[in-house]
């Protein structure tokens, strides 16, 4: 099966500062992929450019062979930084919104996980915690059986609990046909569910491995990978 | 594009209620505690003022909706994005002009001193006449939107605080060409100040309008501000795919 | 059910002892079903893929196999899981003769030493463990 994903000498400049700087990487379909990076490394802008929110300064984006625009849309299931709910929604209406614009949105999947999240449909998302935000921003993203899904920081800012619910749901979840990025700083408790990393520092491609391979040859975990990496 | 139409109207539902509850509130009072002539004004100043709300907010759902992840996200036509709130504009203008009808009739039943239809009627103008008002208006709107439009989307494609500034320029650059162009190919007919004339004279109001006479002239005005329109929106179009950025 | 990883090591590894560690100690008995990859990964709360590799290297060592629509065994044969615990012990036993060795300890004390702790273990409560010096 063909890729994926695929940049091609990728490059990204914010008025006169280069987000990103010649990024060329595929991904197959049945991967875990972990983007690492610290703060301001390009990992986010990485994740937009995939989405569709930010337009490359040169250089090729694809998912499925496809360029990346209204079709790639329906193939990308992203989960943002922020909320993608709107202030006067219920859960029940970020669901709804979900389903009415997504083809491959899958009800009794989202049912599913907001049981498993203890989420309530009834509850009104502005009154949602930070955490409870974060598990329905997961649920929603992961509902659909998108080919390619972006999690930019699942993880950050959340308690231990509700973190091993998303990294089990994320597990739970998995597909072969599809791959998942999950982009995040907090390496440890999420670096077994890694199949290969890539770490981005300062706009560029500075690795990517495969996680057991790190292991094995190098005896190194990801965390201390990363540490060896980004170190000042 | 009706899923996002119906996803504009969920959201500012409240925000419609709201000013549906004041309008006719404001109406009640009118009618209650002023007099027949100056209630009548501010009465009809008050629609035109929901129409002007309803007007501000196409505006603020296009500038939000080109500029918010989720909107961005959803596999929909860039055009769908434009139309979008164009549509969701006119049928809040439809609805406001279903409210108008309604109070209309209200009122001419419960004031059987003045008759509204013989006297618009002695005066000379017709009920197709107002649609033809109404429909140019509603179509001088729509074209002056779409100038909006464009100048949001211009504006959006520059990343900085200056985003906003450029969209002003634009936008009073856009108008003036447009109207300059219009003003050579056709005799200034695209001049919005000389549409209506109120004038109230002491005990009466009389109306002399501009009347829509359907001329040739008019015909091609007409055809070119919509090719005009089509340009502009295919534009505005290609700037939130290609280059407006959040 | 969660195992402590040691993230330095590879998961794939640290999988398979601690499924050859079931088998042995008869938690998991020979000609039992294994959960699916997965189950596991999502017991374990890790990448499928690295399950399936676990897997794919039990199946070649012999200790697992997979029956056609049905799923995987823990191999029927007893020899075999007697292999795995000699070749198990085996490891616990290097790794604590060099420890030893790098204590200084000569090879005569160390089985006298041996022999002690396995009769103080006999007395002492179970719940201590084996009495290794060894963690996993």
């Amino acid at each position: 099966m063909s890729n994926i994903l695929e940049l091609n000498h990728v490059s990204k400049t914010y008025g006169g500062k280069k987000a990103l700087h010649d990024i060329t990487l595929d991904i197959a379909p049945g991967r875990i992929v972990g983007l690492l990076g610290s703060n301001g490394s390009g990992k986010s802008t990485l994740m937009k450019l995939v989405a569709g929110l930010l337009h490359p300064s040169s250089g090729d984006v694809r998912v499925t062979g496809k360029a990346v625009g209204l079709e790639t849309k329906s193939l990308v299931s992203f989960m943002p930084d922020r909320p993608l709910t709107e202030s006067w929604m219920k859960v029940r209406d970020a669901i709804a919104y979900y389903r009415d614009f997504y083809a491959d949105f899958d009800q009794e999947k989202a049912k599913e996980m907001l049981d498993f999240m203890k989420l309530g449909e009834g509850e009104k998302v502005r009154h949602l915690s930070k955490g409870m935000n974060e598990r329905l921003q997961l649920t929603l993203a992961l509902s659909r059986k998108a080919r390619l899904y972006l999690l930019d920081e699942p993880i950050g800012g959340v308690d231990p609990v509700a973190r091993g619910k998303i990294l089990d749901a994320i597990v739970k979840f998995y597909d072969e046909d599809s791959s998942l990025i999950i982009s995040t700083h907090l390496v440890t408790d999420i670096e077994r569910i890694f199949d290969e990393v890539i770490f981005i520092r300062e706009g560029e491609l500075v690795m990517r491995e495969e996680v057991e391979t790190l292991r094995l040859k190098y005896g190194k975990s990801v965390d201390e990978m990363f540490k060896e990496v980004y170190a000042e | 594009m009706m899923t996002l139409l119906k996803y504009d109207f969920r959201r500012n539902w409240n925000t419609l209620l709201a000013g549906l509850a004041v309008l006719i509130i404001v109406q009640i009072g009118l009618a209650l505690f002023f007099s027949e002539v100056t209630g009548s004004v501010v009465g009809v100043i008050a629609y035109v003022g929901a129409g002007v709300a309803i007007y501000v907010k196409m505006i603020k759902t296009y500038r939000s909706n080109i500029r918010s992840f989720n909107r961005r996200l959803v596999p929909v036509t860039g055009l769908s994005h434009v139309l979008s709130p164009i549509i969701f504009g006119t049928l809040c203008w439809l609805g406001l002009m279903v409210v108008a009808a309604i109070h209309y009739f209200i009122y001419s039943t419960t004031h059987t001193g003045i008759n509204f239809t013989s006297y618009i009627n002695d005066s000379g103008i017709h009920v197709s006449e107002i649609l033809n008002v109404l429909l140019f208006l509603w179509w001088v709107a729509i074209f002056c939107i779409i100038i909006i439009f464009l100048s949001i989307s211009i504006g959006g494609s520059f990343r900085f605080k200056t985003g906003p500034w450029i969209s002003i320029v634009a936008f009073f650059v856009l108008i003036n060409v447009i109207s300059w162009l219009e003003n050579i190919i056709f005799s200034g007919r695209f001049n919005s100040n000389e549409l209506f004339h109120f004038t109230e004279e002491s005990t009466a109001l009389s109306t002399t309008s501009n009347r829509i006479t359907w001329s040739d002239g008019t015909w091609a005005s007409i055809i070119f501000e919509i090719i005009v329109a089509v340009i502009l929106v295919g534009v505005a179009v290609y700037l939130n795919n290609k280059k407006v950025e959040v | 059910m969660s195992i402590e990883f040691d993230n330095n090591l590879p998961i794939y590894l640290q999988i398979m002892q601690y499924i050859k560690r079931q088998i042995v100690t008869g938690t998991l008995k020979a000609g039992d079903k294994i959960p699916s990859v997965r189950e596991l990964a999502a017991e374990l709360q890790i990448n499928p893929n690295t399950v399936q590799r676990t897997f794919q290297e039990l199946e070649r060592e012999e200790v697992v196999e997979t029956k056609r629509g049905l799923g995987r065994y823990v191999t029927s044969e007893e020899s075999k899981i007697m292999t795995i615990k000699k070749e198990m012990a085996g490891e616990l036993l290097e790794r604590f003769l060099t420890g030893m060795q790098e204590l200084g300890i000569e090879e005569q004390d160390i089985v006298n030493i041996v022999a002690d702790a396995v009769a103080e273990g006999k007395q002492s409560s179970h719940r201590d463990g084996r009495g290794g010096t060894v963690n996993e």
